[in-house]
């Protein structure tokens, strides 16, 4: 009988291992509505992404202490303006706790686009959109259904956001 | 055999921190590769000007591998050993000591980095490696338990950045000669996190409020288990000891003797206590797993049956006869001897008490508290030592009868123990289930307790007083079996209904919150969104059925009349993670929370006041106080 217990207890010990292990690995899983979120903007008003659908929308995942994405941004604002009556938009999400840096940033260089507030949920977000390693800068393509079209980890160029956009805008 | 069983505890302990590890580890840093499905197996294309050998990004602990160990007492040293093609800034490392009140950081050195030309002006940076010294002021000289919160942030060459890293690694202080005022002057040490400080209150409030608490129940537990058959085995070997003096002992003499005697078993209980406490630390996490609770439970019930005598649970035979081979070496009766026996009977008596032992050192475990768990055992040790104390005291001549009473005193071991499965199984049973099994444990007893026989005539006042407990829980066991089919799941008002959704029109006596459940964090952005076009605070709070403290806050706080008044002002929002499916683990997850109960603020400005978060139970008055606090 002692025997017993003491057996019973290290295979519980055992199971519970396991399935603590397991429950604590769960990652979120990729849904089918993957604009169905919202984030504040910097002066905390909230904006859902499937807003934008009906056009071609370019989510930027940016933090002000990224170098290679205050690199890129600049040419995002040149198609902002070039292409953005032809149905482009751009988002910028924050990531982290990154509110006041960005106010302060975009005095001196304010974008023609929106910045959102990820500080929550910025992050996973960019991770269930296909940022599994949590690097920056990372844009991510949406058709005018609202469809994942690409997501591209790393300085997103001009002719490469030509590229992706084609389909929809010329 | 009660150490054997003792170390079994240990490894259960320890596998379910193992397992907390294993669970903990991919999980700060996100899965490794990135050459799964869909847009990302394209991102070999999407990287330029790199051969397909180096498409894939290292994850961030392989780019910056770190560590942190103790150089000297007043010194600790990290490092970063960094792979090629990747960099760490220089002036974004952050260092900071988590809850290590008798140590700071000092001035940090940190060595210069090479000038890297950034989009934003020149940056200093580490290749390769980055290493240095944290100094440390030191307010106590004794060895102490650090733990160190190291914050660093990276990229690649290539062209992204890693978020901010952040890790906490514990570290052991060696004893230093030196204190705060001989070393370096004060540093800009890392202000704690605010969202730890409620966290902090609680831990406090459990070691300041109750710990004398406690302590006073385990005294009396052990007071208690002094009447169980258990301490026969103690009495022979304390008598040898006294007598065994010899001839002449004065009353002072064998009063010392019994009490170091009983101090000494006091203090093998209590390493016992300082060991569950410590191991049993983050157990509370494990204990929200319903495989956990339901395992804990089983335990027990196996311990009660050991209690109502369905087995024995005894030291193996050749070490109890080796203890009393010792004892009776052990006649000189010097104290250094007496607290000898003390400690190895401690072992002897352990096993007849594995249950009740096993149980408080669950219950020590679940609180994570080593200075607690030691106290703890210690007052049982004592209390289990009184009736020895009186022994010694009257030199032999007070000697408990033994008798039927003493099984009795098991059987109420035994009730305690299933009524601790029925307590633990209430985190993972529905509430209705949970009552009845109060129900079936007080009806049951009440049977045992000849609730129902009839008094033979000039029965002895003990046995009226029996059956009229017995009569007393029956008709509760009986009122709870009601609750149960009335649908009630409260069994300290097993008659009233519980408040479910819509059914209770009637039910004006008490003012109940009404919350607005919550499944999805789209649901829930919408509807602080629309709090946040009504310009109204908004409060959410995250609850499961086997929260029992989430239970507690329901019933206590939230149904006060003033709190809920209160509270009639906000939006009220409740996520009910009960199922932790994928949706509530990524609630939970969207505010860094663990698991309920955890109660968040939103201003009229739809966002969250962090520092006013709710962790835990908070009593009407508290929070009251706090709400008004938040909304100030």
């Amino acid at each position: 009988m002692k025997k017993l217990i003491l057996i019973l207890v290290a295979l519980f010990a055992l199971i519970a291992g396991i399935i603590l292990q397991r429950s604590l690995i769960t990652v979120i899983p990729p849904g089918p509505h993957e604009l169905d979120s919202a984030f504040p903007d910097l002066d905390g008003k909230l904006h859902r992404l499937d807003q934008w659908k009906g056009k071609v929308l370019i989510v930027n995942f940016w933090a002000t202490w990224c170098s290679p994405c205050l690199q890129e941004m600049p040419e995002f604002v040149k198609l902002q303006q070039e292409l953005g009556p032809k149905g482009l938009q751009f988002v910028g999400i924050l990531t982290d706790d990154e509110a006041d840096a960005a106010r302060d940033f975009l005095k001196s260089k304010p974008l023609n686009y929106p910045v959102l507030d990820g500080s929550i949920g910025g992050r996973q977000l960019a991770q269930k959109l296909g940022d599994t390693t949590g690097v920056l800068p990372v844009s991510v393509v949406f058709d005018p259904n609202g469809k994942r079209v690409h997501t591209e980890i790393g300085v997103f160029t001009r002719d490469e956001v030509m590229e992706k956009i084609k389909p929809w805008i010329k | 055999m009660a150490f054997y069983r003792n170390t079994v505890l240990i490894i259960v302990f320890s596998l379910g921190l193992t397992g907390l590890a294993l669970g903990l580890g991919p999980d700060d840093s996100s899965p490794p590769e990135l050459s799964v499905g869909n847009p990302l197996a394209r991102l070999g294309q999407t990287i330029k000007g790199f051969g397909p050998e180096q498409d894939k990004l290292l994850p961030p602990d392989q780019a910056f591998q770190f560590s942190a160990n103790v150089k000297d007492a007043n010194t600790l040293h990290v490092d970063w050993q960094i792979a090629p093609g990747y960099y760490l800034y220089r002036e974004r490392f952050k260092f900071a000591l988590l809850d290590s009140p008798e140590v700071a950081l000092g001035v940090i050195d940190l060595p210069r980095g090479q000038i890297k030309q950034e989009e934003d002006g020149p940056k200093e940076v580490f290749h390769d490696s980055a290493s240095f010294d944290l100094p440390l002021k030191r307010n106590a000289t004794g060895p102490v338990n650090i733990r160190l919160q190291a914050k660093y942030q990276g990229c690649a060459e290539r062209g992204v950045c890693y978020s901010p890293i952040e890790k906490t690694v514990s570290l052991q202080l060696p004893a230093t000669t030196s204190t705060a005022n001989t070393v370096l002057p004060t540093a800009k040490a890392e202000p704690k996190p605010v969202a730890v400080a409620e966290q902090d209150r609680i831990a406090d409030s459990l070691k300041n409020d109750s710990i004398w608490l406690v302590a006073a129940s385990f005294f009396g537990f052990g007071l208690l288990m002094a009447f169980s058959p258990c301490i026969f085995p103690m009495i022979p070997i304390l008598s040898g000891i006294i007598v065994g003096h010899g001839h002449k002992i004065t009353t002072a003499r064998a009063f010392m003797l019994s009490l170091s005697y009983v101090l000494a078993a006091s203090l093998a209980y209590t390493v016992f206590g300082v060991l569950a406490g410590l191991f049993g630390s983050n157990l509370q996490a494990v204990f929200q797993n319903p495989w956990v609770i339901g395992s804990f439970s089983a335990l027990f019930v196996l311990l009660a049956l050991s209690m109502f005598g369905f087995y024995e649970l005894q030291m193996p035979s050749f070490i109890q006869s080796r203890v009393t081979e010792l004892s009776h070496k052990q006649k000189s009766g010097t104290l250094t001897g007496a607290a000898i026996m003390g400690a190895l009977s401690a072992l002897i008596v352990g096993p007849c008490m594995a249950a009740p032992l096993a149980g408080a050192l669950i219950y020590i475990g679940q609180t994570g508290d080593a200075l607690l768990g030691g106290l703890a055992l210690f007052a049982m040790g004592l209390g289990m030592g009184v009736p020895l104390l009186a022994i010694g005291l009257s030199a032999g001549k007070l000697l408990p009868r033994a008798g039927v009473w003493m099984n009795a005193v098991r059987s109420v071991f035994g009730v305690g123990m299933l009524a601790l499965a029925v307590w633990l199984l209430d985190r993972i049973l529905p509430a209705n289930v949970i009552l009845f099994l109060w129900a079936l444990l007080l009806i049951i007893s009440a049977i045992f307790l000849n609730a129902l026989d009839a008094l033979p005539p000039g029965a002895s006042g003990w046995r009226k007083l029996w059956k009229g407990v017995g009569v007393a829980m029956l008709a509760y066991g009986v009122l709870m079996l009601i609750g149960v089919a009335n649908g009630s799941g409260d069994p300290l008002q097993p008659m009233r209904k519980t408040i479910s959704v819509g059914e209770c029109a009637e039910n004006k006596t008490t003012p109940t919150t009404r919350f607005r459940r919550i499944a999805t964090v789209s649901e829930l952005q919408d509807a602080l969104q629309t709090a946040q076009s009504e310009a109204r605070w908004a409060m959410l709070d995250f609850y499961a059925d086997w929260c029992v403290s989430c239970k507690e806050m329901e019933k206590e706080t939230f149904a006060n009349p003033q709190v809920s008044q209160e509270l009639g002002k906000m939006v009220l929002l409740q996520a009910d993670v009960t199922a932790n499916s994928d949706e509530d683990k990524a609630l939970l997850k969207l505010y860094g929370l663990y698991g309920p109960p955890s109660t968040l603020f939103f201003g009229p400005d739809g966002a969250e006041r962090k520092q006013y978060r709710v962790v835990g139970f908070k009593g009407p008055e508290e929070f009251l106080d706090h709400l008004q606090q938040a909304m100030r």
